[in-house]
């Protein structure tokens, strides 16, 4: 009888073992986000330059550059370096300045004065780049020189391409990871940057980068690229809110569309920490029974906002025709609305055409098959930001085979759709906007698609949310849009990856 | 506290307790009995021993040990029995039943009254097949049985076949089988009995009963009600979805998380009837509450509504059983503000019935049991909320012929058996043809098998395997889809797993005054063609046979009654859970199974008092595929305290404590469970002397 009151007593104390249930929580950096800036990847030749250990003159660096901010202006640089080649020898690069630099970008200039002073072989000295960049700023090369003996020599190097990927288990939880692709260096990735929700989007607004915490999650996220996009801050936008797009209007403000009823709006918030600063409201707008607008895709172009809305009502079974709300940021009201010719807006992609006016690219999906028939009524409009019109169509999605649900533009002669069929099978197509005809098709998959990106360095991102593969795939795109994709590679993801954002 | 916790960890261990006493044969059986394989059988009985004020005896000591029959075929498999005596009159319901019972996994997404599902062994809840007295209750239209659904003051008793289902019901159940027995008329002792239930979150709970046993012995019939409400609005700490954001987690009252029902049941047994014994049952049901939804996302409009009535005809006769059952279920799903995403008024219509005959035989020393099923059932979905309110509906034909002989050769008994099922499928496109499935008709046909063996060990004990290959079919919402999130894929194959147990039952013994009892089992499986709901398009789900899995563990339960009305239960589980699917996760855990599960009781019942303490253990529980830290639900215990006395005239009071110390705990990640709970009874059994 002892041994058992003893068993007992143990017992009663074991009750206390595993405690109560803490919800997931993770810290956040608690500092403002830094702006997004750029990755170089850098080959400096200094063929002058002596080594006491190497017989022959000359050395390479290999220098990989994070440069803060973009476009012209003064910039700080974080610099580090690989090894170093001379002589068929490999050398560690000491950098001696704690390496910081400032870049001036000035029209395709580009001047790094003084980089160093580094020490290889035992030998210090300093130097400096001077270069002008290629299309887009995605190539830089120029004439280097040397503080040890004067000489100059050459540098060449490219922007790095990198995507944040949003991963989801469907489950419990998603994650951020970040995937870089290099010339000559192929594709690499970081799991893990960040925690995300299990219904995760992206969103790069000018240089700040959001995820974007969907339907019964319900959040913001502003990840910090001078963190290792860590999160800076998480905020609600309201139970049951559904967010799905966030645009940087200004320093200080924000537009974020907030998809479902009663919210029915473009949430005004400071992009600075979540604070919410007013509301416009969208409703009006709406044309199917509930009034329900849903709010998706927010573009700034120029002086005016468009906004996709998909007028669906709450059973999602009646479909109002697309249209774009028009906002005038500066009063935060809306000033019109442009109707679009088919159903479901899910994806804007502005555009300057060499006429120099501004278009507005819109893929219309349509109707998937489920709750409904299927329904091809879109594809991809073509609509005037000017006159605030619909102007063509780029491509009827008769003609593509199935609901367009995702759109890239490289130019005025080439895009890429997401096209699905009735069977739920996935492509990938390249097009032609300005005659809307199909080009080729880059991919075909079974698997669930979760979204194409295209980056400004012509490099196409598809993320394959496949069971057994999760990956990203990422081709080159050509030159001439009637010539050929090329395949780049795959990268694994730790989950399947439902939204890609191209960091540039 | 972490020697405490070691310690604990090392009790609910199966097995940990089977020093505590060298076992000796015993006549009395604990409560939550395994049954034990010949020659020692377990069997629910009807034997009470008085308590010394007249009451009946504490219900943890009502089974008593079968001896001296013959060997039944499903003595070769592993099965745990559990009273449920006192459950009318406890704040709880039959998910804290199966909670006791090893190797059993309870998901409740709210407390009492709210859905609760259960899985064996690591399986899926839909892999588990539940009966009520025999009679199927998983739907071919798919999805898990409610636990909720089941008046709990109507239950006898609950036989768990961990492992494999018996083939006396079929042979059916890729994750075991649950078979929940009702009261019946010829178990009633007592003519009326009512018990009251009253308490925290406004839950109260009335059932009756009335039992009248024939009084020339030919049967009886019983009629029982059982009305239930709770609102369920415990306080739960919500996070409002920001894992980053500690500062605007609240505590919140759940709302919309309250329910009702009520229940009745109405059965019969009559002895002579064209020369055998002919039952039957009525059971009716209509229950109503809110869809509470998850915690930072609470839906305060969304409601379910249920109806269901079931009939029940068996006839036996020497070796023949025959048994025909029939059924309707309403279901009505309203989210008229779109609270959980899409606004929705789906009413759901299930009709079926089932024919069943079986024989037993004895040739030498071969027992033979033969039983074939068909079964039809037929669903309607339509939802008036939408602009295409009918979603279509579909039909299964199902037929199966199980055989199993048990051929007892000295201490040793060999059972195989094997089941072939067919079906056949229609389905009826919605909305005149506009929503048509991948396809609109199917059938398939497969074997499934097991083969059993035990060797008697000594008077009580026996040493017992078991392995076969089971499968599940298919559902319908799997293989047409529903017209809606959910893509059909006619070309599914069953999901199917290969499993075997091996296992010691120790009869009960007796060792001076102390009697013990118990069973430590090894178990594993693989399964394969698991169907998955994956993510095709935009908003779009297709099931695929794309998981499979690995488990394996160690269950083990242990009775000990001490001299002075003093009971210990003991039960544990130990699992390993591994996806093998070649995805994203593989070598991970499956999410949704503790790696360790514990229960743990004493009573004591000293003249008219009882005394009882419950101890459940959940240990740390993966939530995401992945197994990352920051998602686990971490290791709890939870205690239950109950004191109640015999008043007189047939009156028993009651207290009650659950979750003694308001631990704050879930088993679905994102559905909080309620705290501390407390409620009141009062029981009225005149025909006990309570």
């Amino acid at each position: 009888m002892t041994r058992l009151l003893l068993l007992l007593a143990t017992v009663a104390g074991g009750a206390a073992c595993g405690g109560s249930y803490v919800p997931p929580s993770a810290p956040a950096t608690g500092q403002p986000a830094a702006p997004l800036g750029r990755a170089f990847d850098l080959t400096v030749r200094l063929p002058f330059l002596e080594l006491p250990e190497v017989p022959a003159r000359g050395a390479t660096l290999a220098v990989e550059l994070e440069v803060d901010g973009v476009g012209d202006g003064r910039h700080g640089v974080t610099v580090r370096y690989d090894k170093a080649q001379a002589g068929g020898q490999q050398f560690d690069v000491l950098d001696l300045s704690g390496g910081d630099a400032e870049l001036v970008e000035n029209d395709g200039a580009w001047l790094i004065a003084r980089l160093g002073p580094v020490q290889v072989a035992g030998t210090a000295f300093e130097y400096r780049l001077e270069g002008t960049t290629g299309p887009g700023g995605w190539v830089v090369a120029g004439s280097s020189r040397e503080s040890q003996t004067g000489g100059e020599g050459t540098f060449n190097g490219s922007r790095r391409h990198r995507f944040a990927v949003a991963c989801t288990d469907y489950a419990s939880g998603g994650q951020v990871v970040l995937l870089e692709w290099r010339e000559g260096g192929g594709l690499t990735v970081r799991d893990q940057v960040t925690e995300a929700s299990s219904d995760p989007r992206l969103r790069l607004t000018r240089d700040a980068l959001f995820v974007i915490n969907g339907f019964s999650y319900d959040n913001l996220q502003r990840l910090d690229p001078a963190e290792e996009f860590a999160t800076a801050w998480q905020a609600g936008t309201g139970p049951g809110s559904n967010p799905r797009d966030v645009a940087l209007i200004e320093s200080a403000k924000a537009y974020l569309s907030r998809y479902e009823p009663p919210f029915d709006d473009l949430l005004v918030i400071d992009p600075r920490g979540g604070a919410r600063r007013g509301s416009i409201p969208l409703g009006p707008l709406a044309a199917n029974p509930d009034g329900t607008p849903r709010p998706d895709e927010i573009a700034p172009v120029g002086d005016t906002v468009f906004v996709a809305l998909q007028d669906i009502d709450r059973t999602f079974t009646r479909y109002g025709e697309g249209k774009l709300a028009v906002i005038d940021p500066r009063t935060d009201r809306v000033v019109g609305s442009v109707p679009l010719p088919g159903k479901n807006p899910v994806a804007l992609r502005p555009l300057t055409g060499r006429d120099g006016r501004e278009r507005i690219y819109v893929a219309l999906a349509g109707i998937y098959p489920g709750l409904l028939p299927q329904e091809l009524s879109g594809g991809v409009a073509v609509v005037d930001a000017g006159s605030r019109a619909f102007e063509r169509w780029a491509l009827d999605d008769d003609d593509a085979g199935g609901n367009v649900g995702g759109l890239e533009l490289a130019g005025e002669r080439l895009g890429y759709a997401l096209v699905t069929d009735a069977a739920y099978v996935s492509r990938v197509v390249a097009f032609d906007p300005e005659r809307a005809e199909l080009r080729r098709e880059v991919l075909r998959t079974p698997e669930y698609v979760g979204g194409i990106e295209l980056d400004g360095g012509g490099v196409l991102a598809v993320a394959e949310a496949s069971f057994f593969t999760p990956r990203v795939c990422l081709w080159r795109i050509p030159a001439d849009p009637a010539g050929e994709e090329t395949p780049l590679g795959c990268a694994a993801m730790p989950l399947p990856p439902v939204a890609l954002e191209p960091l540039d | 506290m972490h020697r405490l916790c070691l310690a604990l960890a090392a009790l609910i261990a199966p097995g940990a307790l089977a020093a505590t006493g060298p076992p000796s044969p015993a006549g009395e059986s604990p409560a939550s009995s395994s049954s034990a394989g010949p020659p020692a059988a377990a069997a629910a009985s009807a034997a009470t021993t008085p308590d010394p004020d007249g009451s009946a005896a504490s219900t943890l000591t009502e089974e008593v040990l079968v001896r001296a029959r013959a060997p039944r075929p499903e003595d070769a498999a592993f099965a745990t029995v559990v009273p449920a005596d006192d459950l009318a009159r406890r704040g709880a319901d039959l998910s804290d039943l199966l909670r006791r019972v090893p190797g059993a996994r309870v998901a409740s997404y709210g407390g009492i009254g709210q859905f609760a599902t259960v899985s064996l062994r690591g399986s899926t809840a839909e892999q588990v097949t539940l009966l009520i007295d025999g009679v199927p209750q998983n739907r071919a239209l798919g999805g898990p049985v409610d636990l909720s659904t089941i008046p709990a003051s109507q239950v006898a008793e609950v036989a768990v076949y961990r492992g494999f289902a018996p083939t006396a019901l079929g042979l059916d159940g890729l994750g075991g089988a649950i078979d929940v027995r009702t009261r019946r008329p010829v178990d009633e002792v007592s003519s009326v009995a009512v018990d009251l239930v009253a308490g925290s979150l406004a839950t109260a709970r009335a059932a009756a009963g009335w039992g009248l046993p024939f009084a020339d012995g030919s049967g009886g019939m019983r009629l029982a009600l059982e009305a239930f409400r709770s609102d369920g609005d415990f306080v739960y700490l919500d996070t409002a979805g920001t894992i980053y954001e500690p500062s605007d987690d609240q505590q919140r009252t759940r709302a919309n998380n309250d329910s009702s029902s009520f229940a009745l049941q109405f059965q019969g047994v009559l002895d002579r009837v064209a020369g055998g014994a002919l039952t039957f049952g009525l059971r009716g049901r209509t229950g109503e509450g809110g869809v509470p939804g998850p915690d930072s996302l609470p839906s305060e409009t969304a409601r379910l509504d249920e109806d269901a009535a079931n009939l029940a005809l068996g006839w036996t006769r020497g070796g023949w059983e025959l048994a025909a059952d029939g059924f309707g279920e309403r279901t009505l799903f309203d989210d008229p503000d779109a609270d959980l995403g899409v606004r929705r008024s789906q009413e759901t219509r299930i009709g079926g019935a089932g024919l069943g005959a079986a024989w037993r035989g004895r040739a030498g020393a071969h027992h033979l049991l033969v039983r074939a099923d068909a079964r039809w059932e037929r669903a309607r979905v339509t939802d008036d909320a939408l602009a295409l309110p009918d979603r279509g509906g579909g039909t299964r034909t199902a037929l199966s012929i199980a055989a199993e002989d048990a051929l007892t050769l000295g201490r040793w008994t060999v059972a195989p058996a094997l089941r072939w099922k067919g079906r056949d499928d229609r389905f009826v496109a919605g909305a005149d043809g506009l929503l048509p499935p991948p396809a609109t008709s199917g059938d398939d046909a497969w074997l499934d098998g097991k083969l059993a063996v035990a060797y008697a060990v000594g008077a009580a004990d026996a040493l017992r395997a078991s392995a076969g290959r089971f499968s599940r079919d298919p559902s319908l919402v799997e293989l047409f889809g529903d017209r809606g999130a959910v893509v059909g894929n006619p070309r599914l194959e069953p999901e199917t797993g290969l499993k075997a147990e091996l296992g010691y039952a120790l009869g009960e013994r007796d060792w001076g005054g102390w009697r013990l009892a118990g069973e430590l089992v090894a178990f594993g499986s693989r399964i394969d063609d698991m169907i998955l709901l994956w993510p095709n398009a935009q908003g779009v789900v297709v099931p695929r046979n794309i998981a499979s899995a690995q488990l394996y563990g160690l269950e083990g339960s242990l009775a000990l009654r001490v001299p002075g009305d003093l009971v210990f239960e003991a039960a544990g589980t130990l699992l390993r859970s591994q996806d093998t699917s070649g995805g994203f996760a593989d070598g991970n855990p499956l999410p949704g199974r503790p790696g360790q599960e514990g229960f743990l009781a004493a009573r004591w019942s000293p003249g008219r008092w009882q005394v009882g303490w419950e101890l459940t253990y959940v240990g740390e529980n993966s939530t995401d595929p992945l197994d990352q830290p920051r998602y686990r639900i971490p290791a709890r215990t939870l205690n239950d305290a109950m004191l109640s006395c015999a008043v007189g005239r047939g009156f028993r009071v009651g207290l009650e404590v659950r979750n003694l110390f308001d631990v704050e705990t879930r088993d679905v990640l994102r559905f909080p469970l309620p705290g501390r709970m407390v409620f009141a009874s009062l029981s009225w059994a005149p025909g006990e002397g309570r």
